[in-house]
């Protein structure tokens, strides 16, 4: 398989002609079973070597969810910069939702095994097999494969991502929050990550946690899995390790990101009108190498840059 | 920003019209993943797809707002349901029927007899009625409805009103009536096989006792009137509107014209609407481009873009008060908690910014005239909020009670 | 399964009746493969009649057959074989879900369009006579193949077909009706002219009457292509008065697709008919209530004007023209700006400048970021127009403000056009005006912004030339290589790879060559790597010394760097050099 020459083809595929892109996608080959079986394979020989606190330095691009928004996901390097010139951390939900999983997820992993240096991909709440077979991935492997196997592969990658990352000891970054068993950065180390992500637990609660306004201490989750943490919780965990900022995403922001607890902690969100629904922007927080954070706030992908949307494409409402 | 132009809009009112089958296969997916129990929906769905989690829990929120109404109307003036609790007919903590615990089971054409003779309600109930005088027959209007089930549905239940009369376009009501004279089951719960007499699918009419399907433009009330006329409606008995994402489609002085002919015409009555506001903030602006760019742009929700134009639409069109209520304030605060817990376990969730954004952008709005008092504490039953309570974990692995099953072959 | 043979159609048979569709679909995407291992004669004798058996079911599934059958031809022996295929896909020519109908349909026509003459008269038009009489759907495929089965028929039956036509016309069911009247303009375009007269015309009045919105719009379509085939006379007779009740329909659609036949009927009936009769017609369009009506008149702007005296267009149009700029409605005005300059030629100089750039630049300055796009990419249609020394007066304010604008799109076309203005401002209006916007633009926030704006010094240092180059581009790019981001810092190494062909030798081996070489040193991996690359790109334009004293060392030192992509990039950029 030769990577810099699909990644170059998906590049031009963003570029230039995409409807013959939205052609090609809809066909949806874009990259042979047996090649998606390579690359992933790949993909786990470079994983399994990362830390589950994976260390990262400046400067790098932070992201949040993506899922599924290939067009989307264009925009944000046509905003922040195409790798491997910028260097990205990813702080996952690669898929479900949109319509385009495979392709979204396909591509950061080229760009993984292609330049493991420049990008950083950590494991969000929607990298789980259960997840997926509800909110959208297995069914588009389905579709676009006839076979379950690309999900497999990719959700055998899922168990190798890495469970946070923290950017020159100062920038803790996860895709959810903390948890009331971890207090220290030693502890998420200690975690054997390699596994479906369980219900419960420190790393489940990593993946799932929010952080809310009026909460003390921490707080049942309306959703199911993780807790909720309040101001009191962040601060301890950042004093306890050195930390200053938690960088999160998870949750959806109509502004592309969100400040809390007294700039101590931030949500940044990067999938622009989620779901094509919810009308949001989407950012990205720059830190650059003279140690200075910039949020870059962008748009949905225009209309012409996605092609002909499908009759099937239409978002739910209740009709 | 920099969007296509919305010039491809399709075919306006066909694609109004296929807004219920969007409705119908929503309901399905529902029933199939145990929301809510409807034996009669899948007849109108070609292909049934399961939707997302969100859309189901939605369209759960709507079904058992709306169902609870419809029932505390059906169940005014017995004993214990005067509403001011805001209550459910059944009193006490039963709440709406839970699937799989329905109050009948009866046959259909059986409980259909009962209700004329009246002995479906209790004795004690039959008594204090007849203490007030006669009981009004109750009845229900449907504008809009669509493919809707409930009448057939609320029938296998042993529920009824007096005339159930629903009304649609025609092209909706010939292909409903066409189904229905086709399907055995439908034809039960208007009474069996001898029915079929009474449907013109070309007419897109059934005219029985006591449901009764019409072809009607809600753009010209002389339709509207015509077909109320036609289905023997009868104006000074007791009546329940039901406009589930209809007047919205319409321009909004047709809308108000439909809201205040209802309202000079009736004399003792309360309708419900559940529909779509807040068309200008971020999230309000996406929906309506996108309705827009399915072809049913949502022509009246300028003129009622707040819970408050919702409520001025039917006080002033001479509807005697009114109340509404986001579907997010309605899924906390008005669905019944035991069931709402129920519903939660059935499929994993994630998805709750959108969800209090979305259900944000619907509300149910009910306007009442009550010349008789009759509807004195009629509407949405307020409860506590929920007091914090463990949520549903996560249902272990494959799906919880109520997920089909898990995809087969490669489960760890 | 003794004869292997069998296999392939056994295991066909097997996942066409799997309960799964996926298997059932990936075996219909399939179909050819199985043919071409059964061979001609088994495929037709066998699996044909096979998957005529199975077109009961989902209509994913029939689509992909339908695709399917459409490419069989040579699978089944050729054109005389052909139709074989047929009778399957007439079956998929009457099913309910309209993309597999359509999808059918257009398979016929170009299996058919492989067959014999004497095969379609024989096979062709039955078909469509049984299509014709059959339930709804049938008869809205008979409606599309009669452009098809026309031609090579006899004239015995072209009679039978014209009549069968004229019925689908007059069909009680609103979507035949639509199909017919969308097959009005493809089947009148392969009829004798006087059967265009008698029969389509009649029908296509008609249909522009229906009571059906659905169906009127769809007709009233025809219009245009069916002035083309038909006489003046018969034009203003007919063709005419139908389109003028369509503009005065009650249905924003009709009326929406009845404005934009104007300039077709315009041309069939000349300059006399068209200012007398459909001007007044159009004005009024123009300021329909209904926004997309005004959108889809607005965009026929141009095409109309040439059909009426220029008189006409500046006493009558313009005045509409200058409402239209002030529409409340975006989608409106942007169709405007699509537009509104080619009504320059048409106008004249004198009045190009006194009434239409007034609009221009409102436009410009338009709200809606889409408005100002669509007249941005107009300026060069304006300058030729108007002249340099007015455009820079005028447009130019409007310019500088769109190149801050706030959506970066906007400030991507800006950017895209400034080479073009740099070579209508000549080398010191352009310095003046716009040399430092391009700088800011090399700052900019946004990557492609960034990207671009190193294309557009580029484009302008091979403009005015490398002495101009050296002079105010490259130090003021080379000052920002002290950025504190390393993004910007990346930026500077790209506009110096891409100015080094600009400018001479000198200036790379003096001026830009150093910068370089400091970004070999820089703290950042991605620096480094990229210094690596323009080392490469500065070799090909320095002499040999130079490459041996100072670019090899350097690459050499990075080969050995602690990051990967450094070493991969330096490496890469050292053999090239050698």
């Amino acid at each position: 398989m030769d990577l810099d020459r699909w990644i170059e083809q998906a590049r031009w595929e963003r570029g230039a002609g995409l409807q013959a892109a939205q052609q090609r996608l809809k066909r949806c080959e874009p990259l042979k079973e047996s090649d998606v079986k390579q690359l992933c394979e790949k993909a786990v020989e470079i994983l399994v070597e990362e830390a589950n606190v994976q260390r990262v330095d400046a400067p790098v691009t932070i992201c949040g969810d993506i899922h599924g928004q290939f067009y989307d996901l264009t925009e944000l390097f046509k905003v922040g910069g195409d790798c491997p010139q910028t260097n990205y951390l990813f702080m996952g939900d690669f898929v479900d939702r949109g319509f385009y999983s495979v392709e979204t997820f396909l591509l950061l992993l080229a760009l993984k095994v292609r330049y493991p240096e420049r990008i950083t991909l950590i494991r969000g709440n929607h990298e789980s097999r259960q997840i997926t077979q509800v909110y959208g991935f297995y069914d588009e492997c389905l579709r676009k494969y006839g076979s379950a196997n690309v999900w497999r592969y990719c959700t055998d990658v899922f168990d190798y991502l890495s469970l946070s990352a923290l950017i020159d000891g100062t920038i803790f970054a996860v895709h959810g929050g903390l948890s009331p068993t971890i207090t220290t950065l030693d502890q998420i180390r200690t975690i054997d990550r390699k596994q479906e992500v369980p219900h419960d637990g420190a790393m489940c609660d990593l993946l799932w946690s929010d952080p809310e306004d009026g909460v003390d201490g921490w707080g049942l989750s309306p959703r199911g899995a993780g807790y909720l943490f309040g101001h009191d919780i962040a601060t301890q965990f950042c004093q306890a390790n050195g930390v200053e900022l938690i960088a999160r995403a998870h949750q959806l922001v109509m502004e592309g990101y969100k400040w809390m607890f007294r700039d101590q902690l931030v949500t940044v969100w990067s999938a622009p009108n989620y779901c094509y629904r919810c009308g949001n922007v989407a950012a990205i927080l720059e830190l650059d190498d003279g140690g200075s954070k910039n949020f870059k706030v962008f748009e949905a992908a225009p209309q012409e840059a996605r092609g002909v949307p499908s009759k099937k494409a239409a978002p739910d409402y209740f009709l | 920003m920099l969007r296509a132009p919305g010039l491809q809009r399709r075919v306006g009112d066909d694609a109004v019209r296929d807004t219920n089958d969007d409705a119908q296969l929503s309901k399905l997916s529902c029933v199939r993943l145990g929301y809510f129990q409807d034996s009669f929906v899948h007849h109108f769905v070609r292909r049934p797809s399961r939707r997302s989690p969100l859309i189901n829990r939605g369209y759960y929120s709507r079904y058992a707002a709306l169902r609870s109404l419809l029932l505390q109307f059906l169940a005014l003036g017995l004993p214990g349901s005067s509403g001011g609790s805001g209550k459910p007919p059944n009193g006490g903590q039963e709440g709406t029927p839970q699937p799989g615990s329905q109050p009948s089971t009866q046959p259909p054409a059986e409980s259909s007899q009962r209700a004329t003779e009246g002995a479906q309600q209790p004795p004690q109930a039959q008594q204090q009625a007849q203490q007030q005088g006669p009981r009004r027959p109750r009845q229900v209007l449907v504008l809009g409805a669509g493919y809707d089930t409930t009448f057939f549905q609320l029938a296998a239940e042993g529920v009824r009103a007096d005339k159930y009369v629903e009304l649609d376009f025609l092209q909706v009501t010939q292909k409903k009536a066409a189904a229905i004279q086709q399907l055995p089951d439908l034809l039960a719960c208007l009474g069996g096989p001898e029915a079929a007499s009474s449907i013109s699918p070309d007419d897109g009419r059934i005219l029985t006792e006591p449901y009764c399907l019409l072809p009607a433009d809600l753009r010209d009330v002389s339709q509207l009137a015509a077909a109320l006329e036609a289905a023997g409606l009868d104006t000074s008995a007791p009546t329940f509107v039901l406009s589930e994402c209809v007047l919205v489609y319409l321009q909004p002085q047709h809308s108000r014209d439909v809201v205040r002919w209802l309202a000079g015409h009736l004399q003792s009555a309360a309708m419900a609407v559940y529909e779509q506001i807040q068309p200008h903030d971020a999230f309000g602006q996406q929906m309506m481009l996108n309705l827009e760019s399915r072809g049913c742009p949502l022509l009246g929700i300028g003129a009622t873009p707040t819970l408050e134009a919702q409520q001025r639409r039917f006080t002033d069109c001479g509807w005697h008060r009114a109340e509404a209520y986001t579907m997010d304030h309605v899924y906390s605060r008005c669905i019944d908690p035991a069931d709402r817990r129920r519903i939660e376990r059935l499929e994993i969730f994630d998805e709750f910014e959108e969800w209090h954004l979305i259900q944000q952008h619907y509300c149910i709005a009910v306007g009442i005239k009550d010349s008789t008092g009759l509807f004195e504490g009629f509407g949405l039953p307020q409860h506590a909020p929920t007091p914090p309570g463990p949520p549903p974990r996560l249902p272990p692995s494959g799906g919880g009670r109520g997920m089909p099953p898990p995809p087969p072959r490669f489960m760890m | 399964m003794e004869d292997s043979t069998l296999a392939p159609i056994a295991l066909l048979i097997d996942s066409l009746r799997s309960q799964d569709a996926a298997q059932r679909l990936a075996s219909v995407k399939k179909l050819s493969t199985i043919a071409l291992a059964l061979g001609e004669e088994r495929t037709r004798r066998e699996l044909i009649p096979f998957v005529n058996e199975s077109v009961d079911d989902e209509d994913e599934i029939l689509l992909a057959l339908a695709e399917e059958l459409g490419e069989f031809v040579p699978l089944v022996g050729g054109p005389q074989h052909a139709h074989f295929l047929l009778p399957p896909l007439e079956s998929l020519a009457t099913v309910d879900e309209t993309v597999v109908r359509e999808r059918a349909v257009a398979s016929v026509i170009s299996v058919t369009g492989h067959m014999p003459a004497a095969s379609m008269q024989e096979h062709l038009l039955p078909l469509l006579q049984r299509l014709a009489g059959r339930e709804w759907p049938a008869r809205v495929s008979a409606c599309k193949l009669f452009a098809t089965a026309y031609p090579p028929a006899p004239e015995h039956n072209r009679a039978e077909l014209r009549a069968a036509f004229l019925k689908l016309c007059h069909d009680e069911t609103p979507m035949v009706r639509r199909a017919a009247a969308q097959a009005l303009a493809p089947f009148a375009e392969t009829l004798e002219p006087q059967h265009i007269r008698e029969d389509i015309l009649p029908s296509f009045v008609d249909l522009t009457q229906d009571d059906q919105d659905s169906v009127r719009l769809i007709a009233v379509e025809a219009a245009g292509a069916l002035a083309k085939v038909l006489s003046r006379d018969e034009v203003a007779a007919s063709v005419m008065p139908a389109v003028m009740h369509c503009s005065q329909d009650k249905s924003w659609r009709v009326r929406y697709n009845a404005v934009q036949q104007l300039p077709a009927l315009g041309e069939a009936l000349g300059m006399e008919t068209a200012s007398s009769e459909l001007l007044p017609l159009y004005l009024q369009l123009l300021r329909d209530n209904e926004p997309e009506v005004r959108t889809a008149a607005t965009s026929k702007l141009s095409a109309f004007a040439r059909l009426i005296p220029v008189g006409d267009v500046t006493s009558q149009l313009l005045p509409r023209v200058k409402e239209i700029g002030g529409d409340a409605n975006q989608l409106v005005r942007s169709a405007l700006a699509t537009v509104v300059m080619e009504l320059a030629p048409i106008l004249g100089k004198n009045d190009t400048v006194e009434q239409l750039l007034p609009l221009f630049l409102s436009l410009l300055k338009d709200d809606w970021p889409d408005v100002r796009l669509a007249i941005i990419g107009k300026l060069q249609a304006v300058n030729q127009v108007i002249g340099i020394e007015l455009l820079a007066q005028t447009l130019l304010p409007a310019v500088e403000d769109l190149a801050t604008d706030k959506h970066w799109r906007v400030r991507q076309a800006i950017i895209e056009h400034t080479p073009m203005l740099a070579t209508q401002l000549g080398a010191d209006l352009f310095q003046q005006k716009l040399g430092k916007q391009c700088m800011q633009w090399l700052q900019d926030p946004v990557y492609s912004i960034r990207e671009a704006a190193i294309h557009v010094l580029q484009a302008v240092a091979k403009e005015f030339g490398p002495d101009w180059a050296r002079e105010h581009i490259v130090p003021q790019v080379l000052l920002l290589v002290n950025s504190d981001n390393y993004l910007h810092r990346m930026t500077v190494l790209a506009a110096i790879g891409a100015l080094s062909t600009c400018v001479s030798r000198e200036v790379v081996q003096m001026s830009m060559l150093p910068s370089v070489v400091a970004c070999c040193k820089d703290r950042t991996p991605n620096v480094r790597f990229n210094a690596a690359k323009v080392m490469q790109q500065l070799a090909a334009v320095l002499d040999g010394p130079a490459i041996q004293h100072t670019i090899k060392p350097c690459l050499a030192e990075l080969s050995a760097d602690g990051d990967a992509d450094v070493r991969f990039y330096a490496a890469a950029a050292a053999s090239a050099c050698s």
